[in-house]
């Protein structure tokens, strides 16, 4: 495949797949939740997207996808891009400094952007609308199982994107 | 590590960072309209959320009336083409007759408040993180929907339009803290408000707050709105479940089941206009 051509396709794959998994969590009637705990496969497909790619794309990514989200989310005006970006910039220069590219290194990272993403979406949405007391219970009953949950779904993304990058 | 922060790229990473959160508390102190990045997006996106929701409702309508047509197309095998001729028609014909119905049900709280503007509306996505229920309509201020409008269906309100973008709205329900509205026990006339809380909201059920201890409500009562704030009078909200003590005063509260389902709406109506609305909003603004 020419360089060129090839460099073509994996944007378009790219932009196809942020952006259906940035829609997915927010379709109306495509509810993936497993016992009220809701899963985020953005957050995963970042960290695997930012450990091949410089900080600048992975935090161009981050922040698209994040505006795709806060389109639709609720109360959002920025959330989502706001950290997504931040996630996307940790992960891409965290990859090339304090981590490796390997598997243990991305479930690692997948796992802190999760729990980062989550604990910042309970402390802006729920903690200080609801207040800690009220509000602590969705944290450990949904937000940090969420957290852990969506930090799963990196290996099926980790080996896709170690497949495009093979290409 | 020390060089990124000395590079290019982290400097308009950095300009970007700033942005948003520029943008995201500017927006937050306006309260009702989408961001600038969030509007543009949305209107580019809501043709694919409308496909999508469109397809996915086909699909279930497809299984159901495939459910419903299965013994006669197991005994009528020959008439298979004829079947799926006659299906479509019928998937058709629901369609039709479930929007005449829809019409038909507004109808008559039209005929009862003749100041009321209606704007049909389809639910075109859900925020699933929200706990509280909100959704986004695929009307927007092309379509003559502003923020603070209320949202109903024919059993009941829904909430209010929240923030308003070019083509989509944003709902809050009834189920959020964010509402408060005015209401009354429709029998006794005792007044409170209704807000919701993350624990009622999770059982699909809002608060009617700040009642007096003398007051005379009891459960099965319907709660209507007061025509204090947003919202006109006289809008059925639901029916009162439980009476308890509030903890931290001494009045009581009852919980309130919406008479509109807010996890099944697929359509609802926003009332853009009614009397008195501007100085209702006016006063809010206030």
């Amino acid at each position: 495949m020419p360089k060129n051509l090839k460099k073509s396709f994996i944007f378009i794959f790219n932009v196809i797949i942020f952006f259906i998994f940035s829609m997915l969590p927010h379709s109306s009637f495509i509810n993936i939740k497993l016992f009220d705990i809701s899963i985020s496969f953005i957050i995963p497909l970042l960290v695997a997207f930012a450990l091949y790619h410089s900080p600048i794309a992975a935090a161009m990514a981050g922040v698209l996808s994040g505006i795709v989200m806060d389109s639709t989310a609720a109360d959002s005006y920025c959330f989502n891009a706001i950290v997504l970006l931040i996630i996307g910039t940790f992960v891409a220069v965290s990859s090339n400094t304090l981590f490796n590219k390997n598997i243990p290194s991305a479930a690692v990272m997948s796992l802190l952007s999760a729990l980062f993403y989550f604990v910042a979406q309970w402390i802006f949405f729920h903690a200080f609308h609801d207040g800690i007391n009220q509000s602590l219970t969705f944290l450990l009953r949904h937000s940090l199982p969420s957290a852990v949950l969506s930090a799963v779904f990196i290996f099926p993304f980790y080996f896709l994107y170690s497949y495009v990058k093979k290409l | 590590m020390r060089f990124f922060f000395r590079s290019r790229q982290f400097k308009v990473i950095l300009t970007i960072l700033i942005a948003l959160i520029a943008v995201s508390v500017i927006f937050s102190v306006i309260g009702s309209q989408l961001s600038p990045q969030a509007n543009i997006v949305g209107t580019i996106t809501a043709p694919f959320r409308t496909a999508a929701t469109s397809i996915w409702n086909a699909f279930e309508d497809y299984v159901k009336a495939f459910n419903e047509g299965n013994r006669l197309m197991t005994h009528n095998a020959e008439l298979e083409a004829e079947v799926n001729d006659l299906r479509e028609q019928l998937a058709d014909y629901q369609q039709t007759a479930t929007e005449n119905e829809f019409y038909k049900k507004y109808l008559k709280i039209a005929e009862q408040n003749p100041d009321f503007q209606f704007s049909p509306a389809t639910l075109i996505s859900r925020d699933n993180d929200d706990p509280y229920g909100s959704f986004v309509i695929n009307k927007g201020s092309l379509n003559g929907i502003a923020a603070y409008d209320p949202v109903i269906t024919d059993a009941g309100l829904v909430g209010y339009v929240s923030q308003v973008g070019l083509t989509t709205s944003k709902v809050t329900t009834v189920l959020s803290p964010q509402l408060s509205l005015g209401a009354l026990d429709n029998r006794t006339n005792d007044s409170g408000i209704i807000s919701g809380d993350l624990e009622t909201a999770k059982q699909n059920k809002t608060k009617f707050k700040n009642l007096a201890r003398s007051c005379s409500i009891a459960i099965g009562d319907y709660v209507i709105t007061s025509g204090e704030g947003i919202f006109p009078k006289g809008l059925l909200i639901g029916k009162i479940d439980s009476i308890g003590n509030d903890k931290y005063n001494t009045s009581i509260y009852a919980t309130v089941t919406p008479f509109a389902n807010v996890s099944e709406i697929r359509q609802v109506m926003v009332i853009t206009d009614f009397e008195g609305q501007g100085n209702m909003i006016y006063e809010v603004g206030e």
